[in-house]
């Protein structure tokens, strides 16, 4: 009632006086109510881990603004609170780091580095728990009250028996369940305490001014932490396709080579998209065995369909064969434009040597060709276990047609009556499953939606 | 201490009693007070009112009709705003006292009546927000800033909320006053 009022504003003012509000709005009018709330609800939100529809990320995420929000409030009150104050900062910004880190390659450079993070987020969330304990007894100091429950330190007492129940027996089983959810239901129940115990001290408590609302906040930290996952995953998943445009015209001497493949059954289509020093190996070629599928040999649902497969098995030389593992892409291979892994699965029986690769597509009418790094990874088969294989991990450009590639090795065969090949070439594209946080493509057969596979035997009469 | 041992402390033994309440609701009762009088000297006076007043008339208090919370918080309210009209007139240079008025008509009580009736039920038809800032702003007289660090808002955001629920009221209650 200041000099800004007028006749409505002191009329209705003075009209309450008859017309007191109910006990339920007096008892929301407080200092104290909005921010413990928000301290409260965040600290619930940090205290556990739910591993299942991105909730370990979302729930800490809206937690940590919860914590920053409610401490901001007030951080003015005395020392215990302005440090929680900034620990929650330290908190939201050390989690906004490490969620956009799990978007990129970076996340997975050491071992040791998600260890510490752990413990930097147990670390803070038990100082929060404490600092937040210490606020409220200093509070309740001030106006010559002592807090009955401190219900805050038995939180952080029950948040430090989540931790040692998660780091002593991590693998326990759903035995070890039960007294987790305990422990985190005494979490809660300690918490939703904290209000109660505020009713007889809270109203000393002060609350500090803000420039931004609790809504703008939020959606700056939740909504700019949206856009750069997106932007690094996008990034990380999109590795760049360092092509250049297929010579026109060959050498004379690979001409040659070409058509004496081609005679002995080498799919032209294919020596086509070979590049010359690949065609070069092949001089010495005597035999071509060629087998082709427009889909995979065995795969998931979708992804059986969306790869074609064609081995061409050339001999060139005594029991030496050059195998070429070719694969395209079919058009309802949708997202063929992330992330792609393929990995060579050999003939274990001959000795494995000079393995290439190559990957191209086209662009503007224009054909490409590059040849990613080959590295290892490991495949992890359902039934005959993990084995490390020779992979390619590449990328086609956005929009580009055309798409396909190979993997070649020789093959030395030991001394037998029969020459008996088989060849296998795996190939998976990156999907929403393994898109976000980064990681190696799983290749687990019941992790990946789009997996396809050849899968192909030779054997020939010796001469 | 639950209000219902407070109440029977004061009964059986109303120094201490008194004693206790003050030291549980003090934090409360000065909240209140201090949202409607800015001036340290103004709220300290009414303090001490306030608890002259608890002591005169919390014999009257009514558990049935209320919590004692709200019972405190409507005592300190009155009295800090009666405070405040004091100040206000003292500072207008007006008389100390205001002029007697004159009994309300029969009309004009049902015409009161009526109008109290329909901001009771423009109230009722606030949503939550609204609701906590109304009472906030016009029942325990709190300034925008206070308002806004509690709520955890900015001013400017309270003041064009503020704004848009006083065009809203005068809009329902159709006029200038009540």
């Amino acid at each position: 009632m200041n000099e800004r009022w007028d006749e409505f504003d002191c009329s209705i003012a003075t009209s309450l006086s008859e017309l007191p509000p109910p006990e339920e709005a007096v008892r929301e009018v407080t200092p104290f109510r909005d921010a413990i709330a928000r301290i409260v609800l965040g600290l619930c939100l940090t205290s556990f881990t739910l591993n299942l529809w991105y909730l370990q990320y979302l729930l800490p995420a809206v937690g940590a603004v919860q914590i920053y929000l409610g401490f901001r409030a007030l951080r003015n009150n005395n020392r215990w609170f302005r440090t929680a104050w900034f620990i929650s900062i330290c908190k939201a910004v050390s989690l906004y780091i490490s969620f956009v880190l799990d978007a990129t390659p970076f996340a997975s450079l050491s071992g040791a580095v998600p260890n510490v993070w752990a413990a930097a987020f147990i670390g803070m969330t038990l100082a929060l728990f404490l600092c937040f304990h210490f606020g409220l007894t200093q509070a309740a100091r001030e106006v010559e009250q002592t807090p009955q429950r401190r219900p805050a330190l038995w939180a952080a007492v029950w948040y430090a028996v989540l931790v040692l129940l998660g780091l002593l027996a991590p693998d326990i089983g759903w035995l070890g369940v039960i007294p987790m959810i305990a422990a985190f239901v005494c979490i809660v129940r300690s918490m939703l305490r904290v209000s109660e115990e505020l009713e007889g001290f809270g109203y000393s408590v002060r609350a500090a001014p803000v420039r931004c609302g609790p809504g703008r906040v939020s959606a700056l930290y939740l909504g700019s932490l949206l856009v750069m996952i997106l932007l690094c995953a996008v990034w990380a998943n999109h590795l760049p396709a360092r092509g250049t445009p297929v010579p026109e015209t060959v050498s004379p001497e690979t001409t040659a080579i070409q058509e004496r493949l081609a005679g002995l059954g080498f799919p032209e289509a294919l020596l086509d998209r070979l590049p010359e020093e690949e065609i070069r190996q092949l001089s010495n070629a005597s035999r071509c065995v060629v087998d082709s599928s427009e889909t995979g040999a065995a795969g998931s649902r979708k992804g059986a369909g969306a790869f074609g497969f064609d081995t061409v098995y050339v001999e060139t030389g005594p029991r030496t064969f050059r195998i070429y593992e070719f694969f395209h892409l079919n058009e309802n291979a949708l997202r063929s434009n992330w992330r792609m892994l393929a990995q060579l699965d050999t003939d274990t029986n001959a000795n494995i040597s000079n393995v290439t690769c190559g990957v191209f597509w086209t662009e503007d009418g224009i054909p490409y060709l590059s040849h990613p790094e080959i590295g290892s990874q490991i495949h992890e088969d359902f039934f005959f276990g993990p084995s490390t294989l020779p992979s390619m991990v590449f990328s086609y450009p956005f929009f580009s047609r055309d798409r396909g590639g190979y993997m070649a090795y020789d093959a030395q065969i030991a001394e037998d009556d029969w020459i008996y090949l088989c060849s296998v070439l795996r190939t998976y594209l990156t999907t929403y499953r393994n898109f976000y946080p980064y990681a190696d493509l799983a290749t687990d057969f019941f992790q990946t939606d789009w997996y396809a596979q050849s899968y192909s035997t030779c054997a020939i009469q010796p001469d | 201490m639950s209000d219902a041992e407070l109440l029977e402390r004061l009964r059986s033994h109303r120094e201490a009693g008194m004693e206790a309440l003050l030291a549980q609701y003090a934090p409360l009762l000065r909240y209140v007070i201090c949202g409607v009088l800015r001036d340290p000297q103004d709220a300290e006076d009414c303090y001490s009112e306030v608890t002259l007043n608890l002591w005169q008339r919390l014999d009257g208090y009514d558990p049935q009709k209320g919590g004692l919370s709200a019972y405190l918080t409507a005592t300190a309210r009155n009295t800090a705003l009666n405070h405040l009209k004091a100040r206000l007139r003292r500072e207008k240079h007006l008389a100390e006292q205001p002029e007697p008025q004159a009994p309300a008509t029969p009309e004009q009580a049902l015409l009161h009546q009526e109008r109290m009736e329909q901001l009771k039920a423009a109230i009722a038809g606030l949503p939550s927000l609204d609701r906590k800032l109304f009472y906030r702003r016009y029942y325990y007289l709190q300034p925008v800033a206070q308002i806004a660090a509690e709520l955890g808002m900015s001013q400017r955001a309270i003041e064009g909320r503020l704004y848009r629920l006083r065009q809203k009221l005068r809009q329902e209650l159709g006029g200038d006053g009540l």
